[in-house]
């Protein structure tokens, strides 16, 4: 039960009221009570002093007739103290019966017949003075007082029943009174009684409630104080490791950018102790250059308003030596959103900046060698163009005049001199030749290579096709697998296809149709001779085969060897550069080429080229 | 054979080549008439003069001092005036750039120079009997160039 404490108090002041009014009511009726008693003791008092009253008159006519009969003055003096006692009780009634209207007119009336008796007394005594015979003077005054007594006691009766009438309604008061006041007291009681198990119920129902909001307040107050320890203790240790941290200065500043706090990172990277630089503005890091064009406080206006800024540029350290340092800028703002303050974290990039800066003069200078590279390669290819038309145009000339004159003076030349004109023909056309497979050779060279993915099948028929006379003369058979499709600069493969084929056919023992085969398969890593094992996996291999001269194994090397020749020229024509070609283009495309042959039996060669992932 | 004879001019800074093609040209069965300059400047300065003979054919050597056959190509195939000019590129070498750059700037015929006189002689004469209105009609790539 909840009862607010506003209620309560209003409970307890109509509680208080409602007390105090019963306690009112049972005082009062104390007071009656008593005044009632007091009455009723008053009106037994006056019964007394009445009865004493008509004793003591009664005195006074015994001690009269006494000193009237025997003039003893024994009997005078008891009349006198009489008289006196009767005085006595008249000034006691007069007392007694203050304030009680019906009494005191009633004594009043008692008091004059008193007074009249008393006189007819003293008349009696005067009238009998030194008679011994009572004459009857006498006698009648003892009459007058005899009737005189009987209105006294008839008064002193009225008295008492007067007295008795109001004794009763006292007493009949007192009975109500005594009747009522143990109802009021019970009630008073109760009510006490009510009130204090109220009180006590409520204040140890409160106490209840007090003893177990304490308890959870002493719960509460040791986890907190617990929660206060762990905070407190990480709060030291985020301390511990922000001053510790070294690779990064971590700086508090106000919202003007003031330094409030530093760590040994700040001091390690700026140079500057924590007493000498707390309280000066972080400007102090930043370059002249840097401080005019007012970049510090651009930097906390953009903190600012975004939350957060980053820079990176070079700094000043305390000895004035620069470092670049890469800033991280956060505002720190209270609950209504004003900022107090930034942490402002600064790394030392100095060595990557320079590792980068020293890479850009290194990719500087691999640019500039690669442009020299370039001109240098453009001058080797602009060389061969002149060298292919400079170069051709006298063996072009040589052989164009030998023509003229077999054909027109052939008639005034000896056959000596024709065959001599022969040979010479027969060396230019060899030499435009030369020229022609050297100009062959720096093409693979360039640098405009644009792989496609390529029909190998359809590749090498249209090279075959190429050969037709020759494959015809020779009545060479030639065998084609399934080959794959890669991709490949189309024209060096055909280049490659065409000096193979070619190779095969000039190089077929005599008498013996030649043979080529094409094969192709995908082999491993491991089966590739000279294949790094590393990369790629898996390789295509394509093999030609012939039937021909072949030779020996151990030039299987050197016959890829610009110029290598291993026949005669007067045997087989070719000038030592086709095998040349095929290695370049082959590795044009990542791949290796190599050779196996058994002389007077058959060469193979083999391309790998690696498979695609 | 009342035609009037065709006015061939050669471009050619070589004199053995200009002689050689002069021997072969009148070897030609076909009447001709040669005109000779040694290089571009004197080819475009014959072209551009007043009541110039222009030539039914011009053989262009690329490799020319001063102004080159590629320069004289570019020149001719801008000006309205050589419309009815045929064009034949008349070189030693024969490289794929030089076919192809010939090709697109609006040659005819892409001749290499051949090592064997008759070859020359034929040559011309297959080049000289073209007929090149029909012919251009369906110029391409592939008929370009001329083999021996």
């Amino acid at each position: 039960m909840k009862i607010s404490s506003g209620l309560l108090t209003g409970i307890f002041v109509i509680a208080l009221f409602i007390l105090l009014f019963f306690t009112g009511i049972a005082y009062r009726q104390m007071q009656s009570l008593k005044a009632s008693e007091r009455l009723i003791s008053h009106s037994y008092d006056v019964n007394l002093e009445l009865v004493k009253l008509f004793s003591s008159l009664k005195d006074t006519e015994s001690g009269q007739r006494g000193f009237m009969l025997t003039k003893d003055s024994m009997y005078f003096r008891q009349y006198i103290s009489s008289w006196m006692a009767a005085q006595n009780s008249m000034d006691r009634l007069k007392v007694l019966v203050k304030g009680v209207k019906s009494q005191e007119t009633t004594l009043d009336t008692l008091f004059n017949l008193i007074t009249l008796r008393k006189s007819t007394l003293e008349i009696s005594m005067q009238l009998a003075d030194g008679k011994v015979i009572v004459p009857e003077s006498v006698v009648q005054n003892m009459n007058e007082g005899s009737q005189e007594m009987e209105m006294i006691r008839t008064q002193i009766n009225s008295m008492t029943a007067n007295e008795k009438e109001l004794l009763a309604i006292w007493k009949n008061t007192y009975k109500k009174d005594i009747n009522v006041a143990p109802i009021t007291y019970l009630i008073v009681i109760l009510f006490a009684i009510l009130i204090f198990i109220f009180s006590f119920y409520k204040i140890s129902q409160d106490r209840t409630e007090l003893q177990k909001a304490n308890n959870d307040y002493l719960v509460m107050n040791e986890q907190l104080m617990f929660k206060n320890t762990e905070l407190k203790k990480s709060e030291d240790r985020y301390h511990l490791m922000v001053s510790e941290v070294q690779d990064y200065a971590i700086i508090l500043l106000n919202n003007e950018g003031i330094i409030q706090n530093w760590n040994k990172g700040a001091e390690k990277i700026m140079g500057y102790s924590e007493e000498e630089i707390i309280g000066k503005p972080i400007s102090v890091f930043y370059s002249k250059e840097d401080i005019a064009r007012k970049l510090p406080e651009q930097l906390l206006k953009e903190a600012t308003i975004n939350g957060k800024a980053t820079h990176a540029g070079w700094r000043i350290r305390k000895d004035g030596s620069r470092f670049w340092g890469n800033v991280a800028i956060t505002t720190l703002r209270d609950e209504d959103n004003n900022v107090i303050g930034f942490t402002k974290v600064t790394r030392d990039l100095t060595s990557q900046k320079e590792a980068e800066e020293r890479l850009l003069e290194y990719n500087r200078s691999i640019e500039k060698k690669n442009i020299e590279l370039l001109a240098s390669n453009e001058e080797i290819a602009s060389f061969n163009h002149i060298a292919s038309h400079d170069l051709q145009e006298p063996l072009r000339k040589i052989q164009t005049f030998i023509s003229r004159i077999t054909r027109e003076n052939s008639e005034h030349i000896s056959e000596k001199g024709k065959e001599y004109f022969a040979r010479i023909s027969t060396s230019a056309g060899r030499m435009q030749q030369l020229i022609d497979d050297l100009i062959t050779y720096t093409h693979t060279n360039r640098a405009d290579k644009v792989f496609i993915r390529t029909d190998l099948n359809s590749l090498i028929s249209s090279v075959l096709d190429e050969f037709k006379p020759t494959i015809e003369e020779k009545k060479a058979v030639i065998r084609t697998e399934h080959l794959p499709t890669l991709s490949v600069i189309p024209f060096q493969f055909e280049q490659l296809f065409t000096n193979l084929i070619d190779n095969s056919l000039k190089y077929s023992r005599q008498n013996v149709s030649p043979v080529i085969t094409i094969t192709s398969s995908i082999v491993d890593a491991h089966k590739v001779p000279g294949a790094t094992l590393t990369n790629p996996k898996k390789f295509h291999r394509i093999t030609i085969s012939d039937n021909g001269i072949g030779f020996e194994n151990q030039y299987a090397d050197t016959i890829f060897t610009l110029f290598q020749r291993l026949h005669g020229k007067s045997e087989y024509s070719g000038t030592g550069i086709g095998l040349a070609i095929c290695k370049k283009i082959v590795e044009n495309h990542n791949g290796i080429i190599s050779a196996e042959s058994i002389p007077n039996e058959g060469s193979q060669f083999h391309i790998f080229i690696p498979v695609e992932v | 054979m009342n035609q009037p004879p065709l006015h061939v001019l050669l471009a050619d800074d070589d004199d053995d080549d200009r002689m050689i093609f002069k021997d072969a040209l009148e070897e030609v069965r076909v009447k001709t008439r040669l005109t000779l300059v040694k290089d571009g400047i004197q080819l475009m300065d014959y072209l551009l003069q007043d009541d110039c003979d222009y030539p039914g054919i011009v053989f262009l050597d690329l490799n020319m001092p001063r102004k080159g056959g590629i320069e004289c190509l570019r020149e001719i195939r801008s000006d309205k005036r050589f419309n009815n000019i045929s064009l034949a590129i008349y070189s030693t070498s024969a490289s794929d750039g030089d076919i192809e750059d010939t090709f697109i700037k609006g040659a005819n015929v892409y001749i290499r120079k051949p090592n064997d006189f008759a070859s020359l002689v034929k040559i011309l004469e297959d080049v000289i009997t073209i007929n090149w209105q029909y012919h251009n009609s369906d110029l391409n790539r592939e008929n370009f160039v001329l083999s021996i």
